[in-house]
């Protein structure tokens, strides 16, 4: 009966395996191949250069700008996410009037494409035609370089970013929170328990995998952030919002040096697992 | 009886049939003439508007040819020809370029000789008429080799600047040095509280050189010299950069982040006085009530010198063939058609497309309809092209890079360039 | 007591409003710029109310620029994708919370898909696309569905698994003890109650291909397969953006999601009660 049962296991995996033995083999060997090669796709000059790439990379002040962008905004994202994530399903997770016409409208910006979503906010972003600074003025409030000030610009991406992405938090969590039996509630309420009390005690503990793993997957995908940086920004002011995608997209799509994109895109992979590992490690998914 | 009837019926329905099918197949079929389907890659916007309004005139006329475009942006349709031609399957037949990626383009021998193509298939190109600048970029070496792509688009970089305030404050116009510019943008936003003095485009990348790079040539600076070494750093280039950051002073604030868009705004709204860097995709509508506030007051002008006589930075686009295209013959007769004489003026007419040849730039009726035409021309045969390096594209975002932070006061001019010249050394070599 | 209820009531209802203005706000922006003439688009003092409307731009994108061909394409990529990564996926899944594997290899499965999520999926571009091409589906909506897997799959295996770990396993063994097949379990009894799960997952896929950008541009290559995001990307000129196309587009694009959220939300939300059961 068990091993009847390992065996069916395996087949259930079957169809994802596959999956990846097609898409993610030859592609993960060709990256980390290139990563040794100095390889100019147009002018088909290939060029063995070992470890070259990484060192040229890693003491490369625009690159190592990058990492740090990326990691900060990173970390604010997320953070800023899961709080405004977490917001959302609470409050919709208790049933209102409203609530059929509000939740699709809730989720609406994730199901905007990016280039709407940037050129908008860019729009809404301008210095003097800008609404954002248009109101703030209109209060009696100095206008802000959303965009043009090094330290803003960041925290600019941020709010966008946040704006597109809370959905996929809130739609997860939302979900979580709806697989909670009432049961659990009821009895908690029967035995006299207080609103904070069953918060604490019954809704955060089991809805605590859910989380984790909207975490988890907000870390790995926010740290590939690009077409933001791209469409607001550039990359600058200066160097304040270069990330690792668009430093990746400029090697490989612009001046379509592979070797030197492949290298970058080992680099981040590394970067990306080390972060999912220690996140792993502290939070015992 | 009944019976017999029957059959008879049924053998007449079948006799009937079999002799349909007998005249059907009998009939001579209608010679098919070879329907030769070619794919086109063009960037959206209005040079794909511009194709659409010559595809109307080409499905009547050739009609056994068959255009099925695709437009792209424009970082877009880079990656989707250079996919294209590097593979070795075609994907398309007629590509529209950008004049910096002919170097590498005709370095890696991907487009179809026109000039040999040309005379195997019978066509004259009468390259007289082209602007002769506009046909260099098609060359690889440039100016001197075979001609591996057709000029369709005549972009050219102009400053445009407000005539009326110009003459209001006694200023002489049009602007012939970036000094006079300086005072102009100077006295303007002293006198004038709602107006900027300049508008410029400061976003790092591709928008903050191309702003840049007209100023740096008046001054007499390159960003490399006739030997191939970088001199992005020479007094010259310095003197530059610090007259431009002066220019900038007197631009809104969010300058760092601005591109096409905002530029346009502060213009047509009134709000600045002179755009030091406008291109003709962006003057069409400046007479235009329904889009502009200041109808007849802007004026075109040929971009300033200081050191040297004016040098506008050339942008035309081209039209190539991709060396693996299996339908050669029918890509360079819509090319020719597109860059045609007559092509080339209704598209002009009805769409404002630049265009590339001289008789239709002094024609009566586009010139009525576009009043800096003539200035365009003027500016596009006296243009200068960016350098005919494969590596330009890196090269650019080196520049951007630094000329972003020279901007925001990271670093001084000085720093800047030097550092944007170290780095540009290391990317020729490779 | 009952004070204390209204409080909380207005008190909800205020953030409630707070939230939704901030979420709504850039969309009701986008939406009066797709009425809008030029003009107004960029003005010094913003325009709340437009004074002209047009319809011109929808006029544009829908009938001149035959965008509900690349909606229909782009929804068609979407069906196929999430059909394939929700049966995998699920499959994969369940085998994960209930099935012992051989040798660890739950875990080697599991390290496997969190590594696929973090791959540069930019990086792998070229060599899919040659892996596509001569696998002949270059420029296919099927190639491409099977290409956005490495985005989805290991979302949806990731989402599902947590949603297939909060079933109690009492549920399943009071099946099998009754006799029924592994299989049969799956689909009577599990299926049913991580319901809400696979909708918030399909929900999530459908977001996360509707919009995806690069591979469609790269693996597609003919004008009449072409997804949105690529001609919205057209959009974006280096002349000036097209501000009334890119909103009418951007609001027609995301009119079918829109409604298919709206149709099933109702599986989201609504619990389904575990009648009896307390873990």
């Amino acid at each position: 009966m068990r091993r009847k049962e390992k065996y069916l296991s395996l087949f259930f995996l079957l169809p994802s395996l596959l999956i990846y033995a097609l898409l993610i083999i030859y592609p993960l060997y060709e990256t980390i191949h290139l990563s040794f090669y100095k390889y100019r796709y147009i002018e088909k000059k290939i060029e063995f250069v070992g470890l070259r790439n990484y060192e040229k990379l890693l003491s490369y002040e625009l690159f190592q700008k990058a990492i740090i962008n990326t990691l900060v905004f990173d970390v604010m994202a997320t953070s800023l996410q899961l709080l405004t994530g977490f917001t959302l399903a609470l409050i919709f997770s208790k049933s209102f009037k409203f609530r059929p016409i509000f939740l699709p409208l809730a989720i609406l910006p994730m199901v905007m494409p990016a280039a709407v979503v940037c050129s908008i906010w860019k729009l809404m972003f301008d210095y003097r035609f800008g609404i954002l600074n248009n109101i703030l003025a209109s209060i009696g409030l100095p206008r802000l370089e959303w965009l043009t000030n090094p330290h803003l610009a960041m925290i600019s991406m941020v709010i966008v970013d946040t704006w597109q992405y809370t959905p996929f938090v809130f739609l997860v969590l939302l979900a979580g929170l709806q697989s909670i039996p009432r049961e659990l509630y009821e009895a908690a309420m029967v035995d006299g328990a207080s609103k904070f009390d069953i918060f604490k005690s019954i809704t955060l503990p089991l809805l605590m995998p859910h989380i984790k793993i909207v975490v988890l997957l907000r870390i790995i995908d926010t740290f590939k952030i690009f077409t933001k940086p791209a469409l607001l920004t550039g990359g600058g002011p200066g160097d304040a919002t270069e990330t690792l995608t668009l430093f990746f997209y400029k090697e490989a799509f612009r001046f379509f040096e592979l070797g030197t994109g492949a290298t970058v895109s080992v680099i981040v992979t590394v970067i990306v697992g080390v972060l999912s590992i220690l996140y792993l490690k502290r939070v015992r998914l | 009886m009944k019976g017999v009837s029957k059959i008879i019926l049924v053998v007449v329905i079948v006799i009937i049939l079999i002799g349909a099918l007998a005249v059907y197949f009998s009939m001579a079929p209608t010679p098919k003439e070879e329907v030769v389907t070619i794919k086109v890659a063009a960037p959206a916007g209005y040079h794909a508007e511009s194709i659409k309004v010559a595809l109307e005139f080409w499905e009547k006329e050739y009609p056994n040819i068959k255009v099925e475009l695709s437009t792209f942006g424009y970082h877009d349709l880079y990656e989707k020809i250079v996919l294209s031609m590097r593979e070795a399957k075609a994907v398309y037949d007629v590509i529209q370029i950008d004049d910096p990626w002919m170097p590498e383009f005709g370095e890696a021998g991907w487009l179809a000789n026109l000039d040999e193509l040309a005379k195997q298939y019978g066509f004259e190109i009468d390259y007289d008429d082209f602007v002769d600048t506009a046909l260099w970029v098609g060359r690889h070496p440039y100016k001197t080799g075979p001609q591996l792509a057709l000029p369709v688009c005549g972009n050219v970089e102009l400053t445009a600047y407000r005539k009326d305030l110009f003459e209001k404050y006694g200023i002489p116009h049009p602007p012939k040095t970036w000094s006079e510019v300086l005072a102009a943008a100077k006295k303007i936003s002293e006198n004038e509280p709602e107006v900027y003095g300049t508008v410029m485009r400061g976003m790092r990348g591709n928008p903050i050189v191309s702003n840049f790079l007209p100023v740096l040539w008046a001054f007499g600076g390159r960003i490399i010299d006739d030997k191939g070494n970088a001199v992005v750093n020479s007094p010259e280039a310095i003197e530059a950069l610090k007259v431009w950051l002066e220019l900038a002073k007197y631009s809104p604030p969010g300058i760092e982040s601005f591109s096409s868009d905002e530029v346009k705004a502060y213009l047509y709204s009134g709000k600045a006085a002179i755009a030091t860097e406008v291109w003709p995709g962006w003057v069409g509508k400046l007479d235009d009530p329904t889009v502009s506030q200041v109808v007849g007051k802007v004026e075109v002008c040929v971009p300033p010198g200081e050191k040297t006589s004016p040098a506008p930075m050339i942008g035309v686009w081209l039209l190539g063939i991709p060396h693996n295209s299996e339908h050669k013959k029918e890509a360079l007769q819509f090319i020719l058609f597109l860059t045609s004489k007559r092509i080339q003026k209704l598209k002009s007419l009805y769409t404002g497309y630049p265009p590339t040849r001289k008789s239709v730039y002094e024609d009566e009726t586009v010139v009525n309809k576009y009043r800096w035409y003539p200035v365009q021309l003027e500016a596009l045969m006296t243009s200068r092209p960016r350098p005919r390096i494969t590596q330009w594209a890196k090269v650019e975002s080196i520049l951007g890079l630094y000329l972003s932070k020279a901007l925001i006061g990271e670093m001084t001019p000085e720093e800047a360039l030097n550092a944007a010249n170290k780095e540009i050394t290391e990317a020729l070599k490779g | 007591m009952r004070l204390t209820r209204i409080v909380e009531e207005i008190i909800f209802y205020i953030i409630l409003a707070v939230v939704m203005t901030t979420i709504l706000f850039p969309i009701y922006w986008m939406a009066i710029t797709s009425v809008k003439i030029e003009r107004d688009v960029i003005t010094d003092v913003p325009v709340f109310l437009p004074t002209y409307i047009t319809l011109k731009h929808y006029e544009d994108v829908l009938i001149y620029q035959n965008f509900t061909r690349y909606i229909v394409n782009t929804f068609i990529v979407s069906i196929i994708a999430i059909g394939i990564s929700l049966f995998a996926g699920s499959l994969a899944a369940y085998a994960l919370t209930r099935l012992g594997l051989p040798a660890n290899l739950d875990n080697i499965f599991l390290f496997i898909t969190l590594l696929v999520r973090m791959l540069p999926t930019g990086a792998f571009v070229i060599p899919l696309y040659l892996i596509l091409d001569s696998l002949g589906l270059i420029n296919t909506l099927t190639g491409l569905a099977i290409a956005y897997q490495i985005y989805i799959l290991p979302l949806s295996i990731w989402l599902l698994l947590g949603f297939f770990r909060s079933v109690p396993i009492e549920v399943e063994e009071a099946g099998l003890v009754d006799g029924a097949s592994r299989l049969t379990v799956f689909r009577m009894i599990i299926l049913p109650l991580v319901m809400p799960g696979l909708i918030a997952t399909m929900i999530v896929d459908f977001m996360t291909i509707w919009n995806e950008y690069f591979y469609a541009l790269i693996f597609l290559t003919a004008p009449d397969v072409m997804t949105i995001s690529v001609v919205i990307g057209g959009y974006l000129t280096e002349y000036g953006t097209l501000w009334g196309q890119l909103c009418a587009a951007g609001l027609i694009s995301s009119l079918p999601i829109l409604i298919l959220a709206s149709y099933i939300q109702k599986y989201i939300v609504e619990s389904f009660g575990y009648a009896g059961i307390v873990r």
